[in-house]
C-alpha cells in the first residue's frame, strides 16, 4: 500500500488529476517507487501530455516494464504515435499480447484501421479473432474492430445484430455501446418519436433516452447527433451558456461538459478568436498552448489546429518550415503529421509547390490527382485539391473537349454543371471566364439576364456573386450614374453602398481598389493617411488597415520612400524588398517592387555581369530571365541600352530591330527608334527614306514619334514657309519638335498672312 | 483628361494598353503633378512619350525638376518648342 501523502505528491509534481476514489485504488494496489517510474518515463521521457493520463489513472497500477515495453514496441510501428497517446489503457496489456493484438491486426485490417480504432490494441487477439470468425461476413471491418472494443458479450453481439437487421438499422460501432434489450428499445422510442436512427442514438440507454426527448420538446431544442452522447444535466447548462453568449447551437458545444465549454467560450473571446468546430473539442490549457505555439512560430491560429494538442501542432508546424511548406493553413492539421509526411513526398516526387491547400488530401489522393494531370499534361493548380481525381480528370476533359485553357479556377466546384455552362456563354457570345464555374447553371443565366435587363456587358468577376446581389449592385451603380466595372463585384451590395457613402461623406474621389475594403476599414485608413498626410492613392485600399500601417512603419523604419508602387505588396514581402535593396545599394522605390528579393538580385548581377553597371530602375519592369534578354539583343546589336526597352517584349523589340536592320541598316537601330511599333515604322521611315532624309534620324529621331499625316503637314508648312525640313547642321527643323498647339498657330499666323520667319 | 489612345498604340504598340492600364495609379499621379506645375501640352508629352509617365511618381517628380531646373525660368516654353527634351527622363 502507498502513503497517500507521498502518491499526491507524486501527482502534484507530474501535473497529474485524481479523483479521491482514483487514488486511493492506486494508493491500495501500488508502490509509490512504481507510480513515480511510470509518470517519469510517460511524461517526462515521452512527453506525454499529463492531461491524458488523468484519464486512464488504471495505467499507474501497471507494471512500468510493460509499459516501458510495450511503448517502445509501438513507436517501432508506423501506428501513429499521437493516438496511442489519448489511448493510454493499451498500454496496460502484457507486452506479448499487444504484440498479437498488434501484428494481427495490421495484417487483417490495416494499418489505417488500427489508426483509425486504437483502442483495438487493448483488446486480446483471441477475442478480435473470435468475432471475426462469427461476425465477418456481417459486419463492416471498422464495425468489427468497434464490436471488439466494446464491452458486449458475444452473445450480445449477436442479439444486437440480430435486433438491428430485423429493424433495418445500419449497423455502426457506436450500436454495441448499450445492451441488447437498451439497442431494441432506442429504436422503439426512434421510430415512435419520428427520430432519425443514427449510430449516436446508441450513447444513451433508453431511460436516458427518453429523457432527453422530453427535454428537448419542452424547451423547443431540436436534437442533434452530438447532444445523445452528452450528459442530460450538461445539455441544459451548455444551452444556458450558448444563450447567454449568443452562440449557435453547433453539435460540437455538446461535446465537452458545460464548464469546459464555457471556459473555452470565455477564453475565445479573450484572445478575440473565433469559437470554432474544433476548438470546442479541445480544453482551456491546450487552448493557450497552442496559441503560444502559434505566437512562437508566428503562425495564423486555425481551427483545425485545436482538434491536436499542442506538442502535435508544434511538430506539424516544425516539420512545415523545415520542409518549406509555403503558407501553413488548417489543411496542414488535418491528419496526423505522419500523414502529412507521406503527402510532403509526394509532392516533392511531382516536384509541386507546397502549399497550404494541398494538404486537404492525403498521400493516395494528392499522387491520384498528380497523376491525372502528368497524363493529360496539365500543370498542378492547389484548386485541383478541393476535387476528388475523378472529377480533376472530368473537368480537364471538358475545357480539353471545348478548348478552354486550364487554370485553377476551373476547380472550385465540382464540373457536373461545366457543360452546360459553356453552352451557354457560347450561345450568348459571352467570352469564357473561370469565374463562370463558381455559379451553378441556373445562377449564371440569372446574372446573364439581369446584365440583358440593364443593358451591359456581363462581366468576370459578376460571377463571384449570386445573382441578387448581382442585381442590387447594378441597381446602385446605375442609381449613381457610375459605370460598371468588375471591381465593384468583389463584396455584397451593402459594402458597395457603403463605399459609395464613404467617398461622398468624404468627398474623396471614388477608386476601383476601394471595393476591396469595406467602410470600416476606409475610414481607418482615411485617418492615418490624414494623420501622416499621405495622399490616399488607389493602390492603399488594396491593403487592409493593419497592412497599411505595418508599411507605413517600415517605410519609417528604412526611411524608404513611399508610393504607389510601395503598396502594391504586403508588409513582409515589402520588408523583405526593401531590405535586399538596401544591402545591394539600390533605392527601394518604384520597380522593385515588382520584383522578389532574389529577382532583384539576379537582375543586378545581370547589370554587373554585362553592363558592369547598377540596373536604372526601369529594369526592375521584367523578370531576370527577360532583361537579360532584352540586354544581350542590345548589345548584339550595339545599341545603347536605355529603361524604355523595358516596355516592350524581347520578341516585339526584336522585331522592330530585325525590321530597321533588314530594310534600313543596323545603323538606324537606336534606342529611341526601337522602341516604336513596327507597322508605324513602316511608314515612316519609307517615306523618310523616299525624301533622302533617312540619316538625319542618326541626329534627331524624335521626328518618328509624330504620325506621318503629322510628319508631312509639317513638311508641307516649311514648304509654304521657304524653310528647308533638314537644317545645316543635319537635324530636322525645329518644327517637327514644335507641340500640336504651338504648330497649330503658326500654321494658322501663316494662312492669315501674320507669319515671321525664325 | 483625354488622351489620344488610339494614336498611342499607333506608334507604340497594341503593348503599351497593358503598360496603361497596369500603371494606371502612376500614370494618373504622374500627370496630376504636371498639372499642379501648370505645364502646358500634357496630353501631347503622354502621347508622345508615354513610357516617361509609367515610371513611379517619386521619380518621375525627380526627373521633372531635374529638367526644369536645368532648363531655367521658361523650361515649359522651351519644352513646347522643343518637346523631344521630354526625351531627358528617360534614364
Amino acid at each position: 500500500m502507498i502513503d497517500k501523502i507521498k502518491l499526491l505528491q507524486i501527482l502534484i509534481h507530474y501535473g497529474v488529476k485524481l479523483s479521491s476514489s482514483k487514488r486511493k485504488q492506486i494508493e491500495e494496489s501500488s508502490r509509490p517507487e512504481e507510480v513515480e517510474e511510470i509518470l517519469r518515463y510517460l511524461i517526462e521521457e515521452r512527453k506525454i501530455s499529463s492531461r491524458n493520463i488523468s484519464k486512464c489513472t488504471s495505467i499507474l497500477q501497471q507494471n512500468p516494464k510493460s509499459i516501458r515495453k510495450n511503448y517502445e514496441f509501438l513507436t517501432s510501428k508506423p501506428i501513429h504515435i499521437y493516438n496511442v497517446e489519448t489511448c493510454l489503457h493499451i498500454l496496460e496489456a502484457s507486452p506479448t499480447d499487444l504484440e498479437d493484438t498488434y501484428l494481427y491486426v495490421e495484417k487483417n485490417f490495416g494499418l489505417k484501421a488500427m489508426n483509425k480504432n486504437t483502442s483495438i490494441l487493448g483488446v486480446k487477439k483471441s477475442r478480435i479473432e473470435e468475432i471475426v470468425y462469427l461476425f465477418g461476413e456481417v459486419l463492416e471491418k471498422d464495425v468489427l474492430l468497434g464490436a471488439a472494443t466494446s464491452s458486449r458479450t458475444i452473445q450480445e453481439i449477436d442479439e444486437i445484430i440480430s435486433i438491428c437487421n430485423a429493424h433495418h438499422v445500419p449497423i455502426t460501432s457506436s450500436v454495441f455501446k448499450q445492451i441488447p434489450y437498451d439497442v431494441l428499445m432506442d429504436i422503439r422510442i426512434c421510430l415512435l418519436e419520428n427520430i432519425p436512427i443514427t449510430g449516436s442514438v446508441f450513447h444513451k440507454s433508453c431511460k436516458d433516452l427518453k429523457t432527453l426527448i422530453d427535454w428537448s420538446k419542452t424547451e423547443h431544442i431540436p436534437l442533434t447527433s452530438s447532444m445523445y452522447a452528452c450528459p442530460l444535466d450538461d445539455l441544459k447548462e451548455i444551452t444556458k451558456v450558448a444563450a447567454a453568449t449568443n452562440l449557435d447551437l453547433q453539435g460540437q458545444l455538446f461535446r465537452k461538459d458545460p464548464k469546459k465549454t464555457e471556459e473555452i467560450i470565455n477564453l475565445c473571446e479573450e484572445l478575440k478568436m473565433k469559437v470554432g468546430i474544433s476548438i470546442l473539442r479541445s480544453n482551456p490549457e491546450e487552448i493557450i498552448k497552442i496559441v503560444e505555439v502559434c505566437n512562437k512560430y508566428d503562425v495564423e491560429i486555425c481551427d483545425s489546429m485545436f482538434a491536436k494538442d499542442a506538442k502535435e501542432v508544434e511538430d506539424i508546424i516544425q516539420l512545415c518550415q523545415k520542409e518549406g511548406v509555403e503558407k501553413i493553413t488548417g489543411c496542414c492539421f488535418k491528419g496526423s503529421k505522419e500523414d502529412l509526411e507521406e503527402a510532403i513526398k509526394v509532392c516533392k516526387k511531382y516536384k509541386m509547390k507546397l502549399e497550404g491547400s494541398i494538404f486537404y488530401k492525403d498521400a493516395k489522393e494528392i499522387e491520384d490527382i498528380a497523376q491525372v494531370c502528368k497524363n493529360y499534361g496539365v500543370k498542378i493548380e492547389t484548386t485541383m485539391f478541393h476535387r476528388t481525381p475523378n472529377e480533376v480528370e472530368e473537368t480537364i476533359l471538358i475545357c480539353n473537349r471545348c478548348k478552354i485553357p486550364i487554370t485553377g479556377g476551373l476547380f472550385i466546384n465540382p464540373p457536373t454543371d461545366y457543360p452546360k455552362i459553356i453552352t451557354l456563354l457560347k450561345r450568348k457570345k459571352i467570352e469564357f471566364t473561370p469565374t463562370a464555374f463558381q455559379r451553378t447553371y441556373e445562377e449564371l443565366n440569372s446574372i446573364i439576364r439581369i446584365c440583358e435587363a440593364f443593358e451591359i456587358e456581363p462581366c468576370a468577376n459578376m460571377f463571384t456573386e449570386p445573382p441578387n446581389e448581382v442585381f442590387r449592385i447594378i441597381q446602385i451603380a446605375v442609381k449613381n450614374k457610375l459605370k460598371i466595372t468588375g471591381s465593384m463585384f468583389q463584396k455584397d451590395s451593402k459594402n458597395f453602398q457603403d463605399v459609395l457613402d464613404f467617398t461622398q461623406e468624404q468627398k474623396i474621389p471614388l477608386s476601383s481598389s476601394m471595393f476591396f475594403r469595406t467602410k470600416q476599414e476606409l475610414m481607418d485608413m482615411l485617418d492615418i493617411c490624414r494623420e501622416f498626410q499621405i495622399p490616399p492613392r488607389d493602390s492603399i485600399w488594396r491593403r487592409n488597415p493593419v497592412e497599411f500601417e505595418k508599411i507605413l512603419d517600415l517605410a519609417k523604419k528604412y526611411q524608404a520612400p513611399l508610393s504607389a508602387s510601395t503598396f502594391r505588396k504586403k508588409p513582409k514581402a515589402v520588408e523583405d524588398i526593401i531590405k535586399k535593396c538596401m544591402e545591394l545599394k539600390i533605392e527601394p522605390v518604384g520597380s522593385v517592387f515588382k520584383r522578389t528579393p532574389t529577382e532583384i538580385e539576379e537582375i543586378t548581377n545581370i547589370y554587373q555581369e554585362l553592363l558592369h553597371q547598377k540596373p536604372t530602375n526601369n529594369a526592375f519592369n521584367k523578370k531576370p530571365a527577360e532583361v537579360r534578354k532584352l540586354i544581350e539583343l542590345c548589345i548584339k546589336n550595339d545599341i545603347p541600352v536605355t529603361g524604355s526597352i523595358y516596355r516592350k517584349k524581347a520578341e516585339d523589340l526584336k522585331d522592330s530591330i530585325d525590321f530597321i536592320k533588314e530594310n534600313y541598316g543596323q545603323k538606324y537601330c537606336l534606342p529611341t527608334t526601337i522602341i516604336l511599333d513596327k507597322k508605324h515604322l513602316a511608314p515612316v521611315l519609307s517615306y523618310l527614306q523616299g525624301k533622302r532624309y533617312l540619316d538625319t534620324i542618326l541626329n534627331s529621331s524624335s521626328i518618328l514619334r509624330l504620325t506621318l499625316e503629322e510628319i508631312i503637314e509639317r513638311e508641307c508648312y516649311l514648304h509654304k514657309m521657304g524653310y528647308p525640313c533638314i537644317t545645316e547642321q543635319n537635324t530636322f527643323h525645329p518644327v517637327f519638335g514644335w507641340s500640336r498647339k504651338l504648330f497649330q498657330e503658326r500654321k494658322q499666323q501663316l494662312e492669315n498672312g501674320n507669319f515671321h520667319r525664325k | 483628361m483625354e488622351f489620344d489612345i488610339e494614336k498611342i498604340t499607333e506608334i507604340y504598340g497594341k503593348g503599351i494598353l497593358k503598360e496603361l492600364e497596369e500603371q494606371k495609379e502612376e500614370w494618373i499621379e504622374n500627370v496630376e503633378y504636371l498639372k499642379e506645375k501648370h505645364a502646358p501640352r500634357i496630353q501631347e508629352l503622354m502621347e508622345r512619350y508615354p513610357y516617361t509617365f509609367l515610371m513611379d511618381p517619386i521619380l518621375f517628380q525627380r526627373k521633372v525638376e531635374s529638367l526644369l531646373n536645368t532648363l531655367g525660368i521658361n523650361a515649359w516654353e522651351q519644352i513646347e518648342e522643343e518637346m523631344d527634351l521630354w526625351e531627358a527622363l528617360d534614364d
